[in-house]
């Protein structure tokens, strides 16, 4: 489980993650959004003692990391496609981690067959694809059989066979060994089809909190029309949401006839109305319109 | 801390350019010992002294590699994996510098049958002068040899804690010790005190200049430098993001 506190940083002036507050649970996958810049990588720094708070806290197992007894054996993260040494074979990189958190080395070979990346054990880091240096990375979160796996970006240069793997893995981990993992994508259809809740930070701030599970039950409506300001007007008016999209308004918090009946109402044309299932990626762009830094 | 230094080695022996480091600096071994038989000299216990004081070129080389075992992982980012494993940054630094010291052991360890090598392979080919010196003035030269490179390679692998960059750690290396220091050390005042008159006498303890510290204040010297710089690099990082 990761719990973050009220948890701010700031570099000079700017805030980059202001009383952040949220909760990652065991046996779930919970994905971590927020447009660039919006502070998720300074979060998951802070989370893993890279760096440190200004205040709050952040506790992972019930400890904040850097007081773990043994922090490999507890959590596996996976930051900036991998940290390795370009000049490091993929096999001599993971035997230093293991050294250093007292891992029987054969564990080295186990987790380079479970990635896929079991042939190529001594080539250098450096001749790596982007796709095999995001497994190396996932290999060597998996080390220690953590029970938390943190990680950022992961499907950033893995190929669809690749995605496929992770995705399923990651499910696995959490529904069926119970572990807590904690995802941040841009990728949002494929987080859709991997996270269990999703946590949506802007500006350093928490925007919304909320099971996937949750959207099955909203919908947004999507009306075109030539006016798009005034039926965006309307609709706020008669309090819905609406999202601005070139001659087309995605609205949500009011049914599809209540849309029309607030187009009707201020003489607003419409050339098509329709209801969508809303998705992530509808909810994500809704909660984080006009918050990108 | 095993562990820490375990991994830490690791780390070491699986880059190709530590190798070449190590390589450069029996290379600078060998080259000082040349120089010093084919240098001007009044006796055969002069040339051989001569031969035996280490070689400046080898002292900068295991500075470099302090630098480059700390400095690299910033480069790379692979810093991140390192404390994602062990947060506990006084315990990798500290195993960076066991390591770095070790290699800088190793190297001299080498530096007195190097030497020796040379100057037989030397006077077996004409070269003029002959050997002189009793297994004692030997083991002076070698472990004033290794206390000197251990020291600069701490000293280093502190400056490239600090630092965060090959370039810049090697450039504060060679402008601030080999060529700032080293000036220094010209002011009477300073040159007792200043780290490469430290490393003179302790490469070349049987020859004692006056501006130069003796071979006990020496190594208290290089203790004390290696020390405090270890222990600045580790304040600041502990302190430090990532």
């Amino acid at each position: 489980m990761i719990q973050v506190e009220e948890l701010t940083k700031t570099f000079g002036h700017f805030t980059a993650v202001k009383q952040l507050s949220f909760t990652a649970e065991a046996g779930q996958v919970t994905g971590f959004l927020g447009p660039n810049g919006s502070g998720k990588t300074t979060t998951i720094s802070m989370v893993l003692g890279l760096e440190f708070a200004d205040s709050g806290k952040a506790l992972v197992a019930g400890k904040p990391f850097v007081e773990l007894d043994n922090p490999a054996t507890a959590v596996g993260a996976v930051l900036d496609g991998g940290s390795f040494h370009d000049g490091r074979s993929a096999h001599a990189s993971l035997q230093a981690t293991c050294a250093a958190a007292g891992l029987p080395q054969s564990r080295v070979d186990e987790v380079l067959a479970l990635t896929g990346i079991a042939d190529v054990p001594n080539r250098r880091v450096g001749n790596f694809s982007l796709g095999m240096r995001q497994r190396l990375a996932i290999a060597q979160a998996l080390l220690g059989d953590p029970q938390v796996l943190i990680l950022d970006e992961p499907a950033n240069g893995l190929d669809p066979e690749g995605i496929l793997w992770m995705r399923n893995t990651l499910r696995s981990l959490a529904h069926e060994h119970g572990k807590t993992v904690f995802v941040s994508s841009h990728i949002l259809t494929e987080m859709q089809e991997i996270v269990d809740t999703v946590v949506v930070i802007a500006e350093g701030q928490l925007i919304s909190e909320f099971g996937v599970g949750d959207l099955a039950s909203g919908e947004t409506v999507v009306a075109r029309t030539g006016e798009v300001e005034q039926l965006a007007a309307a609709v706020e008016r008669a309090g819905g949401k609406a999202i601005r999209r070139g001659d087309e308004l995605s609205v949500t918090g009011l049914s599809a006839a209540a849309v029309g009946q607030a187009a009707l109402e201020a003489g607003v044309a419409l050339s098509s109305l329709g209801a969508e299932q809303q998705d992530l990626e509808a909810r994500y762009m809704e909660l984080t319109a006009g918050k990108g830094r | 801390m095993g562990r820490q230094v375990a991994a830490e080695w690791i780390k070491a022996r699986s880059l190709r350019s530590i190798w070449m480091l190590i390589g450069i600096a029996i290379i600078g071994l060998i080259v000082g010992a040349l120089t010093g038989l084919i240098n001007p000299h009044d006796s055969a216990r002069e040339q051989t002294l001569n031969t035996l004081s280490g070689s400046s070129l080898t002292l900068l080389v295991v500075t470099v590699i302090g630098v480059f075992l700390a400095a690299s992982e910033y480069g790379s980012k692979a810093i991140v994996s390192t404390y994602t494993v062990t947060p506990d940054r006084r315990r990798v630094v500290l195993a960076k510098a066991i390591v770095a010291a070790a290699i800088a052991v190793v190297v001299g360890v080498l530096s007195v049958p190097v030497a020796r090598l040379v100057a037989a392979v030397f006077f077996g080919v004409g070269g003029a002068g002959e050997w002189d010196a009793s297994f004692g003035t030997a083991f002076h030269y070698g472990y004033g040899t290794i206390l000197a490179f251990a020291g600069f390679a701490v000293i280093g692998l502190a400056i490239g804690v600090l630092s965060r960059s090959v370039a810049i750690g090697v450039a504060i290396v060679f402008f601030g010790i080999f060529i700032i220091d080293g000036l220094l050390g010209s002011v009477s005042v300073y040159s007792e005190y200043s780290v490469t008159s430290a490393a003179t006498a302790l490469l070349d303890p049987d020859v004692h200049q006056s501006r130069f510290p003796r071979f006990g204040p020496a190594v208290a010297l290089m203790f004390l430098y290696a020390g405090i710089l270890t222990w600045l690099a580790v304040v600041v990082e502990r302190r430090r993001d990532v």
